[in-house]
Protein backbone atom coordinates (compact mmCIF):
# COMPACT_ATOMS: atom_id res chain seq x y z
CA UNK A 1 0.00 0.00 0.00
CA UNK A 2 1.17 3.39 -1.07
CA UNK A 3 1.57 6.16 1.03
CA UNK A 4 -1.71 7.30 -0.52
CA UNK A 5 -3.59 4.33 0.59
CA UNK A 6 -2.45 4.92 4.69
CA UNK A 7 -4.27 8.80 4.23
CA UNK A 8 -7.61 7.80 2.20
CA UNK A 9 -7.56 4.73 5.13
CA UNK A 10 -6.78 7.48 7.82
CA UNK A 11 -9.54 10.14 6.84
CA UNK A 12 -12.14 7.78 5.64
CA UNK A 13 -12.12 5.63 9.17
CA UNK A 14 -12.45 9.38 10.78
CA UNK A 15 -15.23 9.99 8.81
CA UNK A 16 -17.13 7.15 9.54
CA UNK A 17 -16.12 6.80 13.03
CA UNK A 18 -17.77 10.58 12.91
CA UNK A 19 -20.50 10.11 11.20
CA UNK A 20 -21.34 6.46 13.16
CA UNK A 21 -21.21 7.79 16.35
CA UNK A 22 -23.48 10.94 15.68
CA UNK A 23 -26.26 8.26 13.99
CA UNK A 24 -25.61 5.90 16.85
CA UNK A 25 -26.48 8.89 19.48
CA UNK A 26 -29.13 9.77 17.48
CA UNK A 27 -31.04 6.40 17.16
CA UNK A 28 -30.43 5.96 20.53
CA UNK A 29 -32.43 9.15 21.20
CA UNK A 30 -35.15 8.20 19.11
CA UNK A 31 -35.27 5.03 20.81
CA UNK A 32 -34.97 6.66 24.13
CA UNK A 33 -37.84 9.29 23.62
CA UNK A 34 -40.60 6.53 22.64
CA UNK A 35 -40.25 4.95 26.04
CA UNK A 36 -41.03 8.74 27.94
CA UNK A 37 -44.43 8.12 29.00
CA UNK A 38 -46.70 11.31 28.72
CA UNK A 39 -46.51 14.13 31.18
CA UNK A 40 -49.04 13.54 34.21
CA UNK A 41 -50.03 9.99 33.60
CA UNK A 42 -48.60 7.60 35.83
CA UNK A 43 -50.34 4.79 34.29
CA UNK A 44 -48.27 4.72 31.31
CA UNK A 45 -45.48 3.69 32.94
CA UNK A 46 -44.25 0.37 31.03
CA UNK A 47 -43.60 -1.54 34.11
CA UNK A 48 -47.24 -1.00 35.33
CA UNK A 49 -46.01 1.82 38.08
CA UNK A 50 -46.64 1.16 41.33
CA UNK A 51 -49.97 0.80 42.83
CA UNK A 52 -51.14 2.03 45.90
CA UNK B 1 -32.83 -13.35 35.43
CA UNK B 2 -34.09 -9.98 35.50
CA UNK B 3 -33.04 -7.03 33.19
CA UNK B 4 -32.22 -5.01 35.61
CA UNK B 5 -29.66 -7.94 37.06
CA UNK B 6 -28.34 -8.96 33.73
CA UNK B 7 -27.51 -5.50 32.79
CA UNK B 8 -25.92 -5.36 36.42
CA UNK B 9 -23.23 -8.73 35.12
CA UNK B 10 -22.97 -7.43 31.84
CA UNK B 11 -21.74 -4.06 33.16
CA UNK B 12 -19.62 -5.80 36.31
CA UNK B 13 -17.81 -8.29 33.50
CA UNK B 14 -16.87 -4.88 31.45
CA UNK B 15 -15.82 -3.28 34.42
CA UNK B 16 -13.65 -6.61 35.30
CA UNK B 17 -12.82 -7.03 31.73
CA UNK B 18 -10.95 -3.41 31.48
CA UNK B 19 -9.34 -4.00 34.84
CA UNK B 20 -7.38 -7.04 33.36
CA UNK B 21 -6.19 -4.91 30.20
CA UNK B 22 -5.17 -2.39 32.38
CA UNK B 23 -3.05 -4.96 34.40
CA UNK B 24 -1.73 -6.70 31.55
CA UNK B 25 -0.72 -3.41 29.37
CA UNK B 26 0.89 -2.00 32.95
CA UNK B 27 3.06 -5.61 32.46
CA UNK B 28 3.66 -4.73 28.91
CA UNK B 29 4.89 -1.56 29.87
CA UNK B 30 7.09 -1.73 32.58
CA UNK B 31 9.82 -3.77 30.83
CA UNK B 32 9.65 -0.86 27.87
CA UNK B 33 9.38 2.57 30.10
CA UNK B 34 12.92 2.81 28.29
CA UNK B 35 11.95 2.26 25.21
CA UNK B 36 15.73 1.78 23.40
CA UNK B 37 19.36 2.32 24.52
CA UNK B 38 21.64 4.75 22.96
CA UNK B 39 24.56 2.91 20.80
CA UNK B 40 26.93 4.17 23.85
CA UNK B 41 24.64 3.15 26.26
CA UNK B 42 24.18 -0.49 24.41
CA UNK B 43 28.28 -0.62 24.60
CA UNK B 44 28.84 -0.25 27.85
CA UNK B 45 25.94 -3.17 28.83
CA UNK B 46 27.30 -5.23 26.20
CA UNK B 47 29.37 -7.63 28.79
CA UNK B 48 26.44 -8.24 31.15
CA UNK B 49 23.84 -8.33 28.20
CA UNK B 50 24.70 -11.60 26.91
CA UNK B 51 22.29 -12.48 23.90
CA UNK B 52 19.15 -10.96 25.58
CA UNK B 53 16.95 -8.86 23.36
CA UNK B 54 17.09 -5.16 23.67
CA UNK B 55 16.14 -1.97 21.38
CA UNK B 56 19.09 -0.35 20.05
CA UNK B 57 18.93 3.18 18.50
CA UNK B 58 20.93 5.67 16.59
CA UNK B 59 21.56 7.19 12.96
CA UNK B 60 22.39 5.14 9.89
CA UNK B 61 25.78 5.98 9.42
CA UNK B 62 25.83 7.62 5.65
CA UNK B 63 26.94 5.03 2.87
CA UNK B 64 27.14 1.99 5.25
CA UNK B 65 24.52 0.05 4.38
CA UNK B 66 24.76 -3.13 1.70
CA UNK B 67 21.83 -5.06 0.91
CA UNK B 68 22.32 -8.20 1.74
CA UNK B 69 20.35 -11.13 0.44
CA UNK B 70 17.88 -11.85 3.72
CA UNK B 71 18.02 -8.09 4.67
CA UNK B 72 20.86 -5.32 4.47
CA UNK B 73 23.92 -4.64 6.30
CA UNK B 74 24.70 -1.36 8.27
CA UNK B 75 26.09 0.95 11.10
CA UNK B 76 24.68 2.84 13.21
CA UNK B 77 25.89 5.82 15.58
CA UNK B 78 25.40 8.23 18.08
CA UNK B 79 27.86 10.76 17.64
CA UNK B 80 30.29 8.55 20.07
CA UNK B 81 30.51 4.80 19.33
CA UNK B 82 29.40 3.09 16.15
CA UNK B 83 27.86 -0.37 15.98
CA UNK B 84 27.57 -2.52 12.95
CA UNK B 85 24.41 -4.14 12.56
CA UNK B 86 23.34 -7.89 10.57
CA UNK B 87 19.41 -6.77 9.97
CA UNK B 88 17.40 -10.08 8.74
CA UNK B 89 13.83 -8.85 7.64
CA UNK B 90 11.70 -6.25 6.07
CA UNK B 91 12.92 -2.45 5.89
CA UNK B 92 10.44 0.65 6.54
CA UNK B 93 10.09 2.63 3.59
CA UNK B 94 12.04 5.63 5.23
CA UNK B 95 15.52 3.63 5.80
CA UNK B 96 18.17 5.62 4.96
CA UNK B 97 21.56 7.21 5.43
CA UNK B 98 21.39 9.61 8.30
CA UNK B 99 17.88 8.49 9.99
CA UNK B 100 17.09 7.47 13.62
CA UNK B 101 16.25 3.54 13.98
CA UNK B 102 15.77 1.74 16.49
CA UNK B 103 16.53 -2.10 15.86
CA UNK B 104 15.51 -4.83 17.75
CA UNK B 105 17.55 -7.80 18.76
CA UNK B 106 20.21 -9.03 20.33
CA UNK B 107 24.58 -8.95 20.37
CA UNK B 108 26.46 -11.05 18.16
CA UNK B 109 29.28 -12.83 18.92
CA UNK B 110 31.55 -11.20 16.97
CA UNK B 111 30.55 -8.30 18.53
CA UNK B 112 27.97 -7.01 16.05
CA UNK B 113 24.10 -6.35 16.20
CA UNK B 114 21.72 -9.00 15.33
CA UNK B 115 18.53 -6.92 14.42
CA UNK B 116 15.24 -9.06 13.01
CA UNK B 117 13.35 -5.55 13.20
CA UNK B 118 13.67 -1.71 12.51
CA UNK B 119 11.50 1.19 13.56
CA UNK B 120 12.07 4.74 11.95
CA UNK B 121 12.35 6.94 14.99
CA UNK B 122 10.55 10.06 13.86
CA UNK B 123 11.20 13.73 14.45
CA UNK B 124 8.33 16.47 15.50
CA UNK B 125 9.27 18.71 12.62
CA UNK B 126 6.71 19.21 9.72
CA UNK B 127 8.59 21.17 6.72
CA UNK B 128 7.55 20.92 3.19
CA UNK B 129 10.94 19.81 1.46
CA UNK B 130 13.34 22.10 0.04
CA UNK B 131 12.33 24.40 2.79
CA UNK B 132 15.01 23.80 5.28
CA UNK B 133 15.14 26.25 8.37
CA UNK B 134 18.88 27.73 8.96
CA UNK B 135 20.11 27.13 5.66
CA UNK C 1 -40.97 8.77 44.49
CA UNK C 2 -38.65 9.66 41.69
CA UNK C 3 -35.13 11.47 42.91
CA UNK C 4 -35.18 13.34 39.87
CA UNK C 5 -36.68 16.67 38.18
CA UNK C 6 -38.32 16.17 34.91
CA UNK C 7 -35.60 16.36 32.71
CA UNK C 8 -36.92 15.08 29.51
CA UNK C 9 -36.56 18.18 27.92
CA UNK C 10 -33.49 19.28 29.11
CA UNK C 11 -30.51 20.43 26.79
CA UNK C 12 -27.45 22.25 27.52
CA UNK C 13 -27.72 24.61 24.57
CA UNK C 14 -30.79 26.37 23.44
CA UNK C 15 -31.64 25.48 19.62
CA UNK C 16 -30.28 28.72 18.24
CA UNK C 17 -26.81 28.30 19.56
CA UNK C 18 -27.00 24.68 18.94
CA UNK C 19 -27.89 25.14 15.09
CA UNK C 20 -24.89 27.66 15.11
CA UNK C 21 -22.80 24.76 16.51
CA UNK C 22 -24.09 22.29 14.16
CA UNK C 23 -23.14 24.64 11.27
CA UNK C 24 -19.68 25.64 12.12
CA UNK C 25 -19.19 21.67 12.76
CA UNK C 26 -19.88 20.82 8.93
CA UNK C 27 -18.36 24.08 7.63
CA UNK C 28 -14.91 23.57 9.05
CA UNK C 29 -14.75 19.80 8.43
CA UNK C 30 -15.12 20.26 5.36
CA UNK C 31 -12.39 23.10 5.11
CA UNK C 32 -10.15 20.72 6.81
CA UNK C 33 -10.51 18.37 4.61
CA UNK C 34 -9.70 20.61 1.60
CA UNK C 35 -6.45 22.00 3.29
CA UNK C 36 -5.77 19.05 5.41
CA UNK C 37 -6.01 16.68 1.68
CA UNK C 38 -5.39 19.25 -0.76
CA UNK C 39 -3.93 22.44 0.43
CA UNK C 40 -1.14 21.50 2.83
CA UNK C 41 2.08 20.28 0.94
CA UNK C 42 3.45 16.93 1.74
CA UNK C 43 5.92 16.84 4.43
CA UNK C 44 10.14 16.70 3.42
CA UNK C 45 10.03 13.38 5.64
CA UNK C 46 6.94 11.59 5.72
CA UNK C 47 5.38 12.57 2.57
CA UNK C 48 1.69 12.16 2.48
CA UNK C 49 1.25 10.36 5.56
CA UNK C 50 2.05 13.08 7.41
CA UNK C 51 -2.04 14.19 6.59
CA UNK C 52 -3.08 11.69 9.17
CA UNK C 53 -1.78 13.89 11.78
CA UNK C 54 -4.31 16.22 10.46
CA UNK C 55 -7.03 14.35 11.87
CA UNK C 56 -5.13 11.93 14.48
CA UNK C 57 -3.53 15.02 16.89
CA UNK C 58 -7.81 16.52 16.90
CA UNK C 59 -8.34 13.78 17.90
CA UNK C 60 -5.84 12.71 20.70
CA UNK C 61 -6.87 17.09 22.01
CA UNK C 62 -10.48 16.24 21.98
CA UNK C 63 -10.12 13.04 24.25
CA UNK C 64 -8.02 15.08 26.63
CA UNK C 65 -10.82 18.00 26.60
CA UNK C 66 -13.55 15.15 26.63
CA UNK C 67 -11.98 13.97 30.28
CA UNK C 68 -10.97 16.88 31.33
CA UNK C 69 -14.61 18.24 31.19
CA UNK C 70 -15.55 14.43 32.84
CA UNK C 71 -13.12 15.44 35.84
CA UNK C 72 -14.49 18.88 36.16
CA UNK C 73 -18.21 17.97 36.09
CA UNK C 74 -17.23 15.42 38.56
CA UNK C 75 -15.89 17.74 40.72
CA UNK C 76 -18.49 20.29 40.86
CA UNK C 77 -20.86 16.88 41.16
CA UNK C 78 -18.78 15.56 44.59
CA UNK C 79 -18.86 19.72 45.91
CA UNK C 80 -21.98 19.40 48.04
CA UNK C 81 -22.58 23.13 47.21
CA UNK C 82 -22.54 22.96 43.50
CA UNK C 83 -24.66 19.05 43.60
CA UNK C 84 -26.44 18.36 40.74
CA UNK C 85 -27.49 15.48 38.30
CA UNK C 86 -26.61 18.01 35.89
CA UNK C 87 -22.77 17.55 36.12
CA UNK C 88 -23.02 13.84 36.53
CA UNK C 89 -25.15 13.58 33.26
CA UNK C 90 -22.39 15.69 31.05
CA UNK C 91 -19.56 13.91 32.85
CA UNK C 92 -21.22 10.72 31.47
CA UNK C 93 -22.28 11.93 28.12
CA UNK C 94 -18.54 13.58 27.97
CA UNK C 95 -16.81 10.18 28.55
CA UNK C 96 -18.05 8.06 26.15
CA UNK C 97 -17.06 10.76 23.53
CA UNK C 98 -13.57 10.51 25.09
CA UNK C 99 -13.78 7.27 24.58
CA UNK C 100 -14.94 7.62 21.25
CA UNK C 101 -11.69 10.04 20.19
CA UNK C 102 -9.52 8.34 22.13
CA UNK C 103 -9.98 4.98 20.32
CA UNK C 104 -9.74 6.95 16.95
CA UNK C 105 -6.87 8.20 18.04
CA UNK C 106 -5.09 4.84 18.46
CA UNK C 107 -6.77 3.60 15.24
CA UNK C 108 -5.18 6.78 13.11
CA UNK C 109 -1.92 6.18 15.15
CA UNK C 110 -1.45 2.84 14.16
CA UNK C 111 -2.23 3.80 10.62
CA UNK C 112 0.46 6.53 10.29
CA UNK C 113 2.80 4.06 12.64
CA UNK C 114 2.77 1.96 9.44
CA UNK C 115 4.27 3.54 7.02
CA UNK C 116 6.18 6.25 9.08
CA UNK C 117 8.19 4.03 11.70
CA UNK C 118 7.54 0.85 9.53
CA UNK C 119 4.61 -0.97 12.45
CA UNK C 120 1.35 -0.99 13.51
CA UNK C 121 2.23 -0.91 17.37
CA UNK C 122 5.43 -0.08 19.07
CA UNK C 123 5.16 -1.27 23.15
CA UNK C 124 6.21 2.47 24.23
CA UNK C 125 5.27 4.57 27.18
CA UNK C 126 3.08 6.87 24.88
CA UNK C 127 1.30 4.06 22.86
CA UNK C 128 0.48 2.02 26.19
CA UNK C 129 -0.82 4.74 28.52
CA UNK C 130 -3.07 5.83 25.94
CA UNK C 131 -4.44 2.12 25.80
CA UNK C 132 -4.81 2.55 29.27
CA UNK C 133 -6.71 5.63 28.95
CA UNK C 134 -8.98 4.11 26.50
CA UNK C 135 -9.77 0.80 29.19
CA UNK C 136 -9.89 3.06 32.55
CA UNK C 137 -13.02 4.85 30.43
CA UNK C 138 -14.41 1.74 29.22
CA UNK C 139 -14.52 0.72 32.68
CA UNK C 140 -15.98 4.33 34.08
CA UNK C 141 -19.09 3.99 31.21
CA UNK C 142 -19.44 0.19 32.62
CA UNK C 143 -19.50 1.05 36.33
CA UNK C 144 -22.34 3.75 35.13
CA UNK C 145 -24.69 0.73 33.76
CA UNK C 146 -24.19 -0.73 36.69
CA UNK C 147 -27.70 -0.32 38.03
CA UNK C 148 -27.85 2.01 41.61
CA UNK C 149 -30.20 4.51 42.59
CA UNK C 150 -29.27 7.70 40.54
CA UNK C 151 -27.33 9.40 43.72
CA UNK C 152 -25.00 6.61 44.25
CA UNK C 153 -24.18 5.98 40.73
CA UNK C 154 -23.56 9.50 40.53
CA UNK C 155 -21.53 9.46 43.48
CA UNK C 156 -19.53 6.54 42.74
CA UNK C 157 -19.06 7.51 39.21
CA UNK C 158 -17.76 10.64 39.93
CA UNK C 159 -15.14 9.13 42.04
CA UNK C 160 -13.95 6.46 39.57
CA UNK C 161 -13.92 9.57 37.18
CA UNK C 162 -11.66 11.17 39.25
CA UNK C 163 -8.95 8.42 39.52
CA UNK C 164 -9.06 7.93 35.80
CA UNK C 165 -8.26 11.26 35.27
CA UNK C 166 -4.56 10.50 36.83
CA UNK C 167 -3.75 8.88 33.43
CA UNK C 168 -4.12 11.83 31.52
CA UNK C 169 -1.34 13.89 32.59
CA UNK C 170 1.03 10.43 32.13
CA UNK C 171 -0.34 10.23 28.81
CA UNK C 172 0.42 13.63 28.04
CA UNK C 173 4.20 13.54 29.44
CA UNK C 174 5.31 10.00 28.70
CA UNK C 175 6.75 11.15 25.61
CA UNK C 176 9.07 13.94 27.85
CA UNK C 177 9.74 11.67 30.81
CA UNK C 178 10.58 8.70 29.23
CA UNK C 179 12.26 7.33 26.26
CA UNK C 180 9.72 6.32 23.27
CA UNK C 181 9.56 5.85 19.88
CA UNK C 182 6.32 8.40 19.83
CA UNK C 183 7.62 11.86 18.95
CA UNK C 184 7.37 14.65 21.28
CA UNK C 185 4.60 17.13 20.81
CA UNK C 186 5.23 19.81 18.29
CA UNK C 187 1.83 21.85 18.74
CA UNK C 188 1.49 21.41 22.32
CA UNK C 189 5.16 21.66 23.35
CA UNK C 190 6.28 23.14 25.89
CA UNK C 191 9.93 24.15 24.91
CA UNK C 192 8.48 25.59 21.38
CA UNK C 193 11.70 24.19 19.87
CA UNK C 194 9.39 22.47 17.21
CA UNK C 195 9.29 24.07 13.86
CA UNK C 196 6.45 23.56 11.64
CA UNK C 197 5.71 25.15 7.97
CA UNK C 198 2.67 27.71 8.44
CA UNK C 199 0.19 25.59 6.31
CA UNK C 200 1.11 22.38 8.32
CA UNK C 201 0.10 24.35 11.10
CA UNK C 202 -2.95 25.60 9.83
CA UNK C 203 -4.33 22.37 8.92
CA UNK C 204 -3.55 21.16 12.36
CA UNK C 205 -5.24 24.60 13.89
CA UNK C 206 -8.32 23.71 11.67
CA UNK C 207 -8.39 20.39 12.59
CA UNK C 208 -8.01 21.33 16.51
CA UNK C 209 -11.23 24.16 15.88
CA UNK C 210 -13.29 21.65 13.90
CA UNK C 211 -13.35 18.73 16.40
CA UNK C 212 -13.84 21.22 19.66
CA UNK C 213 -16.93 22.43 17.80
CA UNK C 214 -18.00 18.91 16.56
CA UNK C 215 -17.31 17.82 20.56
CA UNK C 216 -19.59 20.77 21.47
CA UNK C 217 -22.74 19.58 19.13
CA UNK C 218 -22.65 15.89 20.12
CA UNK C 219 -21.98 16.82 23.78
CA UNK C 220 -25.55 18.69 23.37
CA UNK C 221 -27.04 15.59 21.92
CA UNK C 222 -25.49 12.97 24.18
CA UNK C 223 -26.48 15.09 27.34
CA UNK C 224 -30.19 14.12 26.27
CA UNK C 225 -29.88 10.84 25.29
CA UNK C 226 -28.09 10.63 28.97
CA UNK C 227 -30.96 12.63 30.54
CA UNK C 228 -33.46 10.24 28.72
CA UNK C 229 -32.00 6.65 30.33
CA UNK C 230 -31.48 8.47 33.60
CA UNK C 231 -35.33 9.00 33.61
CA UNK C 232 -35.91 5.64 32.18
CA UNK C 233 -33.89 4.08 35.06
CA UNK C 234 -35.39 5.36 37.62
CA UNK C 235 -38.80 4.83 36.60
CA UNK C 236 -37.82 1.11 36.22
CA UNK C 237 -36.07 1.28 39.92
CA UNK C 238 -39.03 3.09 41.53
CA UNK C 239 -41.73 -0.06 39.78
CA UNK C 240 -38.73 -2.89 40.59
CA UNK C 241 -38.76 -1.26 44.76
CA UNK C 242 -42.64 -1.32 44.21
CA UNK C 243 -42.61 -4.65 42.90
CA UNK C 244 -40.91 -6.04 45.74
CA UNK C 245 -42.71 -4.17 48.66
CA UNK C 246 -45.90 -5.58 47.13
CA UNK C 247 -44.17 -8.85 47.19
CA UNK C 248 -43.37 -8.73 51.18
CA UNK C 249 -46.86 -7.19 52.03
CA UNK C 250 -48.02 -10.97 49.91
CA UNK C 251 -45.55 -13.13 52.43
CA UNK C 252 -46.58 -11.44 55.70
CA UNK C 253 -50.42 -10.85 55.33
Amino acid sequence: MSDAGFVVAGWVITAAVLVGYWLSVLLRLRRAERTVPPAGDPTADPTGGPTP
Amino acid sequence: MTPAKRRSVIALSLCAAAVIAIVVLGVALSGNVVYYRTVSEAVKSRPSQGDARFRLAGAVVPGSSTETRRGVDFEVTDGKKTVEVTHVGDLPTLFDDKVPVVCEGHWAADGSFDSDRIMIRHGNNYTPPKVKFGQ
Amino acid sequence: MSATTPSTTERLLNPWVRRVFGAAALASLVALVVVGLFVAPPDAVQGDAQRIMYVHVPAAWIAYVAFGVTSITSLLYLWPRTRSLVWDRIAGASAELGVVFTGLTLVLGSIWGRPVWGVWWAWDARLVTTAVLFFLYVGYLALRRVPAATDVRAKRSAIAALIAFVDVPIVHFSVTWWRTLHQQGTVFNEKLDAEIHGTMALALWLGVLAFTVLYVYLLDLRYRLEALDEDRETRELDAAIADRVRGAVGVTS
